[in-house]
């Protein structure tokens, strides 16, 4: 069973009538994303892991445009490099338009 | 290109333009920080809150819990007389008081409560973030609660279960379960589910309650 089939049958003590489900493009969706950054790269967490990022794609195709211009502005930004890197090896990007 | 970036690390930020992150929703003006809870699906997000509009019949004044950046309120203060949004986060409730602002919306009323404490308000205790709210002006007809995954704590349950209509939106279908069998006095009068996060066990809950 997929998650709707399961959870229809969870509630279905509880409501009887027909579930309308509404379905999300399974890519470029996300309006807003978070990353660290850490040896020059986008990471994500997995089980405390660092998983280096190559490409997002649940972020909209905006997100995607600007990822790699802003990890090359990143890099080579003076108040970023100032600022950030010497507090923390690892650092949160957050992107939204 | 349109895009905000802010850059967060222990103790420092770096907004490339404003501290605001801003989006627009249905003409509405929405606010938001790196640090305040927001619905990121964009193909859903419209849906969603036109699903809430449709649900609502005979409006007078709306009471909220979990109101966030005022993703929901904002756009509800059309549909009802008065609004009386409580949140317990401090970002959020910047970006709400920012959004009711620049959107010149007059019938918003807002106060930084978790839903315990909006809980003790409406048992008599006062509260100095309430100075300028008396609940006895509001004629409440509908409450909203969109609450963490935890879902509704008893005393939440044992509020909003004296209202005649509870939209629930939720973001876990198992506390959600849990929280409708509590509220005895409730049917589920209708649900729809918000695919917001595909290929991910998660998905997004909109319903309506109303009493028997």
């Amino acid at each position: 069973m997929n998650k709707f089939e399961i959870f229809k049958k969870e509630i279905s003590n509880e409501y009887t009538h027909e579930i309308p489900i509404h379905l999300s493009p399974s890519t470029l969706f996300r309006s807003r994303c978070e990353f660290g950054f850490s040896n020059g790269r986008y990471v994500m967490y997995k089980d405390k892991e660092k998983v280096y990022m190559k490409s997002f794609s649940v972020a909209a195709s905006a997100i995607k445009k600007v990822m790699p211009i802003l990890l090359n502005e990143i890099k080579n930004s003076d108040i970023v490099k100032k600022n950030f890197f010497r507090l923390t090896s690892d650092q949160i990007i957050e992107i939204n338009y | 290109m349109n895009i905000s970036v802010l850059i967060r690390s222990r103790k420092f930020v770096y907004p490339s333009e404003i501290f605001y992150l801003e989006e627009k929703i249905n003409n509405i003006r929405l606010f938001q920080t790196d640090l305040s809870f927001y619905q990121p699906n964009k193909f859903l997000l419209e849906m969603m809150i036109e699903k809430i509009h449709s649900l609502i019949d005979k409006p007078n004044d709306l009471l909220e819990l979990y109101c966030g950046i005022g993703t929901f309120t904002l756009s509800l203060s059309k549909k009802f007389e008065n609004i009386f949004a409580t949140e317990n986060n401090r970002q959020s409730m910047k970006c709400l008081e920012k959004a009711i602002k620049e959107n010149h919306i007059k019938n918003i009323s807002k106060a930084r409560l978790s839903a315990e404490e909006l809980n003790d308000a409406f048992n008599g205790k006062n509260f100095n973030r309430m100075k300028d709210i008396d609940l006895n002006n509001f004629n409440f007809s509908h409450v909203l609660v969109d609450p963490p995954r935890s879902g509704l704590s008893d005393d939440v349950i044992n509020l909003i279960s004296e209202f005649s209509n509870i939209i629930y939106v939720s973001c876990n279908p198992k506390t959600y379960i849990e929280d409708i069998k509590k509220l005895k006095k409730h049917n589920i009068n209708k649900i729809e589910i918000f695919d917001q996060f595909p290929n991910t066990n998660h998905m997004e809950l909109v319903s309506l309650l109303t009493s028997n």
